[in-house]
């Protein structure tokens, strides 16, 4: 199995906003992002509990965290929240972004990164965690020694639906 | 018996009892383009420029005293529908910049940064 190179909008997200499954609001929810190894193969339309972080193929077995003398602090066990969320809907185009995320400390160490899951840390009821996108850092194993992670998110938003 | 009641004394705004709050100087140098800048950021932090040799690529700077070099990596798989970042002078795709910090100067370890772009996880409704 693989994480791959694909990012994905998971489909069981979407028809949780849909069905009013869960109270998600983008606004004022805090997304986590945790990070994740290449066992972890990623399904864009598992069932909504197997979206969840350290459910299905997010479990923390395959979740990758700082490893460092003074870690986990560095990236945490379940993730670093996202900072200075923004979500735009212009132009048949409704886009997600947030802050680039840098690991904690500058003297972080990550093994084995290939991809991240985003998921709605703020959600008690419905499904708890529930995952909201995933995104590949293309296909081959990334990391640091004793230094900063960080994630540089696309111009183009962390998740971006088109109308 | 009374207990005595203790009283802190109310903190001083101003002259010899305030405490300073400080605003520590930080030096950056990119080792490829030579760029250089000042931070004064208490909080811990990495500062970034636009580097020329770097395809003009969002690059991280190194601490003064640290030498080292940037490698850049291209995406390592078929792009398909992806929608990647891509840098600014070739076009290409890229998945991530590779800080080697291999100076001891600066007072940090050797060791490894990492930037990744990470693509946009995007869907259709039609």
């Amino acid at each position: 199995m693989a994480f791959g190179a694909g990012s994905e909008i998971f489909t069981q997200f979407i028809n949780t906003i849909m069905e009013n499954f869960a109270a998600v609001n983008l606004a004022t929810d805090v997304p986590k992002v945790a990070l994740y190894n290449d066992t972890t193969a990623p399904d864009q339309n598992a069932v909504v509990a197997s979206t969840a972080y350290a459910v299905g193929e997010w479990v923390v077995g395959n979740e990758v965290i700082d490893t460092s003398a003074g870690g986990p602090a560095g990236w945490p066990v379940g993730g670093i929240a996202l900072d200075g969320t923004t979500h735009v809907a212009a132009a048949a185009l409704w886009t997600y972004d947030a802050n680039d995320l840098p690991s904690v400390d500058n003297h972080t160490t990550l093994v084995n990164v290939f991809g991240c899951l985003v998921y709605d840390d703020t959600l008690a009821a419905g499904c708890v965690d529930e995952g909201i996108c995933y995104n590949s850092f293309g296909g081959a194993a990334q990391g640091v020694a004793a230094g900063t992670f960080t994630i540089v998110w696309n111009a183009s938003g962390i998740f971006a639906i088109t109308l | 018996m009374a207990i005595p009641i203790l009283r802190t004394p109310p903190l001083r705004l101003f002259g010899a009892g305030r405490l300073p709050v400080l605003d520590p100087v930080r030096r950056w140098h990119c080792p490829l383009c030579h760029a250089q800048d000042v931070t004064r950021e208490a909080k811990p932090h990495t500062r970034y420029h636009t580097c020329p040799k770097m395809r003009y690529l969002t690059t991280p700077m190194m601490p003064a005293g640290v030498d080292g070099t940037h490698e850049l990596h291209e995406w390592d798989d078929y792009v398909g529908k992806e929608w990647v970042q891509r840098d600014p002078e070739r076009n290409r795709p890229i998945s991530s910049i590779v800080t080697i910090r291999d100076g001891v100067r600066g007072g940090r370890e050797p060791g490894q940064d990492c930037t990744v772009f990470a693509p946009t996880a995007h869907a259709g409704a039609h």
